[in-house]
């Protein structure tokens, strides 16, 4: 297990050296600099000032080395424009922010789609059948951004009930409307995979053994089907954190949560080369961890895959 | 949460007699609500809109939307989040009224020279900053000095290049800033030596790169010396907490010299789109003013019935306009009869009301109004029979042969729908055809800064005035030295007009130059205008004395002239 993981760990350092040399050219050669600016331009004596100020009068693989020695020693540069904060501030004070909104609509996406995909394979060709799948069907065809603009709409605008936005943490209401808005997609997911595989589950022999021993239904579903069924849903959960967690930019904009999402297009509209490759390399690394960790949820899912 | 939006389902019961009040009351109690009940009639009392009675000192805050600042270092200021905020924390020498004139400020008074070069300001004695120590003319020398420094790379170092000695620091052809002609006579005087006459140089003092920054501050912090906490200021208001993202507040500086203000705070809820989510917000009661309601918004705030009486437009001194290049043998647009015959068939109210919704004033010419130079009147008319005329003489009659040109742009709504109204109009009118070209913005400005040397044939783009006055207009734009847009248009009588104007200190010769001028410019038309901005926001009936002033220059006391209602 534990030379497992190392071999994993080790494994990932290729993978961000090659996200970081791909992040790096992609964003030195997109059109326009951080300083392109139409309405205001600036004179060529100020321009130069900043370049300099920058490393960007360098040539370009002076500025790749540059980057990735600081990187390496844990200086991930300064803002191009947010200049009074340098990016691993903005990472600290805003990644976390979205993790909490990302784990609490993770939470309630497993809270709403476990069970919705459970009852709709048990009650299969059911009325409960079809309203799960008709719910699924719902939050797989609304993007976030549309269900956070309604959910905005009903409950703010119309019934009063919540703050339009804003973020007071995880035990505040203000949580709620983006929380469902990103998390009902990843729960009709998660319904679906579990569906499909719950009802593959429950066709087996073991299935139809437990219950010929006379287990409760309930019994049978919950430990010998659920279980079973869950290694898909397990993999396909490791992409949805990752998702969920880079994904939100829109719902955080909309409901004004000071999350990562939003340094994603204002870096990029910005041309603000030290957050994008910053941010590269944190989503790569976030990416990396789920998958191992979706790994590692195999081995106690299921009683044939040992790691050595 | 105020009680005028909390909305009892049972409420309509208790109207339509089906529960007696006391049954309502028990609901009521029971869920805990806030409803007032009053004393004698026994009716439910609603909170009156817009009561005459100031609020008290502690309801005396303003809730506003923004979007995230950058900082708030006059420096390096640019943006309007930071201009916004950062106008009411510091004291420039001088501002401007609310005609545009401009008056005293942190400077008590100042004189010019004879020769129009050598400007000295008098400082207010007793002025304090927000932590207590005495503002003197050292601190405004040393902070418009910090902005030329080439290590503080501001964008807005040329704002100070009429000071003599200014281009060469900034510029790293001298390393201290020992020759910039900038210095403090004493305490209280603070003296400018200019390389040429600038009439319009008090105003550029009023703008907010112009503004002071604390010393021993920025000297004991850094770059965090802008953070709540480190930020010292010597305005009307002063920093008390920045959230970012989040929340920022700004108070009364108990500190500050002149009159203190009636409202106490203002809380910025900060946004990354303020202008999509200020409304659902301002609606659900958590803002009291929005930002600019977009073209998508205002039909249904127009026809809404409450923020319809809630709306209010301000004008913005600028002017959205089709930009041309003059010299592209290429291109039809060089030859300034085809420039002429699109002016003209260029339906300006329909723009103006149809495409854009009335958000934004049709402009017929250029200089905005407000501006010296700016023209009610255009010199050309005679519409789009002229028009065709003007295209026949051009050598293309009925449109025969005309080669199209191409219209390129930076993403943005109010320029996609002009862009579109403009090749409808056109094909209709004058049957050419032009190509659009609509670019993320970012690249747009790539395309934009290489058009300084390389041909195009059009864009559009907008130009909006740090303060109001032809030196931020003429003097920047259609100075052919000066070319801000590319047009590389040149007209000899056009720049010594508006040269001689910039320098002169008589109003009234000076009108008459830069409205001289303008009829050239709007004659042979480098730029062809499409409209001149404006805001539209909503402000809630309790507000009083908001309005936006026209120019970002002038946003000082923006917030001071804010009183709150009771509500």
């Amino acid at each position: 297990m534990g030379a497992y993981l190392a071999r994993r760990v080790l494994l990932a350092i290729p993978t961000m050296v090659i996200v970081y040399t791909v992040a790096f050219f992609l964003v030195h050669s997109t059109p326009g600099g951080p300083w392109d600016n139409a309405e205001k331009p600036l004179a060529p004596q100020v321009l130069a000032n900043l370049k300099a100020s920058y490393h960007l009068d360098q040539p370009l693989w002076k500025q790749y080395v540059l980057y990735l020695d600081n990187a390496v020693h844990g200086s991930l540069g300064p803002s191009y424009v947010n200049t009074s904060q340098d990016v691993a501030e903005i990472i600290r004070e805003f990644f976390p922010v979205s993790m909490q909104l990302g784990a609490a609509a993770m939470v309630f996406a497993i809270a709403l789609g476990i069970p919705l995909g459970a009852l709709a394979a048990v009650y299969r060709n059911t009325p409960v059948d079809y309203v799960a799948t008709g719910i699924v069907a719902l939050g797989i065809s609304i993007p976030n951004y549309v269900m956070a603009t309604l959910l905005v709409t009903v409950f703010a605008v119309t019934l009063h009930w919540v703050p339009t936005g804003g973020w007071r943490g995880l035990l505040d209401v203000r949580v709620l409307i983006p929380m469902i808005a990103i998390g009902l997609r990843p729960a009709t997911t998660l319904a679906r995979y579990l569906r499909t595989s719950l009802l593959e589950v429950l066709h087996q022999d073991y299935i139809r053994t437990a219950r010929a021993k006379g287990l409760a239904g309930s019994r049978v579903i919950i430990r010998h089907g659920l279980r079973n069924a869950l290694t898909p849903v397990a993999t396909v959960s490791g992409i949805l954190v990752a998702d969920v967690i880079t994904g939100s930019f829109f719902v955080e904009t909309i409901t004004r949560v000071p999350g990562i999402g939003r340094y994603f297009v204002t870096a990029t509209t910005g041309r603000d080369y030290p957050v994008l490759l910053a941010l590269a390399l944190l989503f790569a690394v976030i990416i990396i961890t789920m998958n191992i960790l979706v790994d590692l949820s195999y081995a106690a899912l299921d009683p044939q895959v040992r790691y050595g | 949460m105020s009680n005028r939006f909390v909305r009892l389902p049972w409420e309509s019961y208790l109207r339509s007699g089906l529960i007696s009040r006391r049954q309502f009351l028990k609901v009521t109690a029971a869920l805990g609500s806030v409803v007032t009940v009053g004393a004698g009639a026994g009716t439910i009392v609603r909170p009156e809109p817009a009561a005459a009675a100031l609020a008290a000192p502690a309801k005396q805050v303003l809730r506003y939307p923004d979007l995230e600042p950058l900082h708030f270092d006059p420096a390096t200021m640019e943006g309007r989040p930071e201009i916004l905020v950062g106008m009411a924390l510091f004291d420039p020498l001088i501002t401007f009224d609310a005609n545009g004139n401009i008056v005293p400020l942190a400077a008590r008074s100042w004189s010019v020279s004879t020769d129009g070069l050598t400007y000295t300001f008098h400082l207010r004695p007793g002025m304090r900053w927000s932590d207590g120590h005495p503002v003197t003319a050292a601190d405004y020398a040393y902070s418009w000095k910090r902005v030329l420094d080439p290590t503080i790379a501001s964008d807005y170092a040329s704002a100070f290049y009429p000071i003599k000695g200014a281009l060469d620091y900034n510029k790293g052809k001298v390393k201290t800033s020992d020759n910039v002609a900038v210095k403090a006579v004493d305490t209280l005087t603070l003296q400018a030596v200019l390389d040429a006459p600038a009439a319009y140089f008090p105003r550029l003092v009023s703008t907010w790169n112009y503004m002071p920054v604390p010393r021993w501050q920025v000297e004991k912090y850094g770059k965090k010396w802008v953070e709540a906490g480190n930020h010292v200021s010597n305005g009307m208001f002063m920093l008390q907490s920045w959230e970012h993202d989040k929340e920022l507040v700004i108070v009364a500086n108990p500190r500050y010299w002149g009159t203190k203000p009636t409202l106490q705070k203002v809380v910025f809820t900060l946004t990354d789109d303020p202008f999509r989510t200020s409304l659902p917000a301002y609606e659900n009661n958590e803002l009291d003013v929005t930002d600019q309601i977009q073209p998508a918004d205002i039909m249904r705030v127009r026809n809404d019935p409450v923020l319809s009486k809630e709306m209010h437009k301000y004008r913005w001194s600028g002017t959205a306009m089709m930009f041309c290049d003059t010299t592209n043998t290429k291109s039809p647009l060089s030859n300034p009869k085809v420039r002429q015959a699109l002016y003209l068939a260029t339906d300006h109210p329909r723009i103006a009301n149809d495409v854009l919704r009335g958000i934004y004033d049709s402009a017929t010419t250029i200089t905005p109004p407000g501006t010296i130079g700016y023209l009610a009147t255009p010199p050309l008319t005679g519409g789009v029979a002229r028009a065709r005329q003007l295209l026949s003489e051009a050598g293309y009659p009925d449109g025969k042969g005309f080669p199209g040109f191409k219209i390129s742009w930076g993403k943005l709504v109010t320029f996609d729908l002009v862009a579109q109204a403009l090749q409808q109009m056109w094909q209709d009118s004058l049957k050419i055809t032009v190509t659009l070209q609509r670019m993320e913005p970012k690249e747009f400005n790539a395309a934009f800064n290489s058009y300084a040397t390389q041909p195009y044939d059009a864009f559009i783009n907008r130009w909006g005035s740090d303060f109001e006055d032809p030196a931020n207009w003429a003097n920047i734009l259609f100075d052919s030295d000066q070319d801000f847009f590319h047009t590389k248009w040149h007209n000899a009588q056009y720049d010594t007009l508006i040269r001689a104007g910039s320098a002169d200190q008589n109003p009234a010769k000076r009108k008459q130059q830069y409205e001289a001028a303008e009829k050239i410019l709007n004659t042979e038309l480098p730029a062809i205008p499409m409209y001149h901005l404006g805001v539209i926001v909503c402000v809630k009936p309790w507000v009083q004395g908001f309005a936006l002033p026209p120019a970002a220059g002038a946003w000082y006391g923006t917030f001071g002239r804010v009183k709150i209602m009771d509500h």
